[in-house]
């Protein structure tokens, strides 16, 4: 039984779209090949972080859903760690994957969505 | 979370408030969500307390590692309002 996880990356920002896609698409094939099942790999957005990160200011954000092994963790964790273009990762732990894909995707398309239903209860309550 | 008001030794009335996170139907609270979140953080960055935000405790909960999440990876700031202009030249020049 596999378990479900999200992978989200931080790369340098001042490195053009294909070094920094080049680099999530390398940690994606290491998932794969240490008995992972990706589910969806894409890339987020290229935002300006909220504070500088060893003095840069943008970085590229990743997400990547996929169904693995302990073994898988260990493996990317290992090697995420020497990589000097890697701001931040984290892998967090998700329930249902499928269901995480379609939330990313609501989010990527339209990010306002959530805030929006918040706005309108706030302007129906005044 | 339930709010009474005594007046001479007896209750007056008891308004129940709900979670407006629930009643605007938010499926759920997440860290990529960021403008929601932006909604519960006040100016100098912190997590805004319940009784200011309203929210059921679950949803609160929820909040409170959504944004430690996200402040992890840079998507929010851990301290606003700070001046980082100092320390890193202009601050929305793009070099690239």
């Amino acid at each position: 039984m596999k378990q479900g996880y999200e992978f989200i990356l931080v790369v340098d920002g001042e490195l053009n779209d294909k070094d920094s896609h080049d680099i999530f698409e390398k940690y994606v094939n290491l998932i794969r090949a240490n008995e992972g099942e990706v589910n969806l790999a894409e890339s987020w957005e290229r935002k300006k972080l909220a504070y500088p990160i060893k003095k840069k200011l943008f970085g590229f954000y990743y997400v990547c859903y996929f169904q693995g092994t302990p073994k898988t963790l260990t493996e990317l964790n290992r090697v995420i760690r020497f990589d000097e273009f890697v701001f931040r990762s984290i892998v967090l732990k998700v329930k249902n994957v499928e269901e995480e894909v379609s939330f990313f995707k609501t989010i990527k398309a339209t990010p306002q969505v959530h805030a929006d239903l918040y706005y309108d209860l706030q302007k129906g309550g005044n | 979370m339930g709010k009474k008001r005594e007046k001479k030794g007896y209750t007056v009335g008891v308004r129940k408030k709900i979670c407006p996170l629930d009643l605007a139907r938010v499926p759920k609270i997440n860290f990529k969500d960021l403008e929601l979140l932006n909604n519960f953080i006040s100016e100098k960055g912190k997590i805004v307390s319940r009784r200011v935000s309203g929210l059921g405790a679950k949803n609160q909960k929820a909040l409170t590692e959504a944004i430690k999440i996200a402040r992890n990876l840079s998507l929010l700031s851990y301290s606003e309002g700070l001046s980082t202009e100092n320390q890193t030249g202009n601050w929305n020049s793009d070099s690239r």
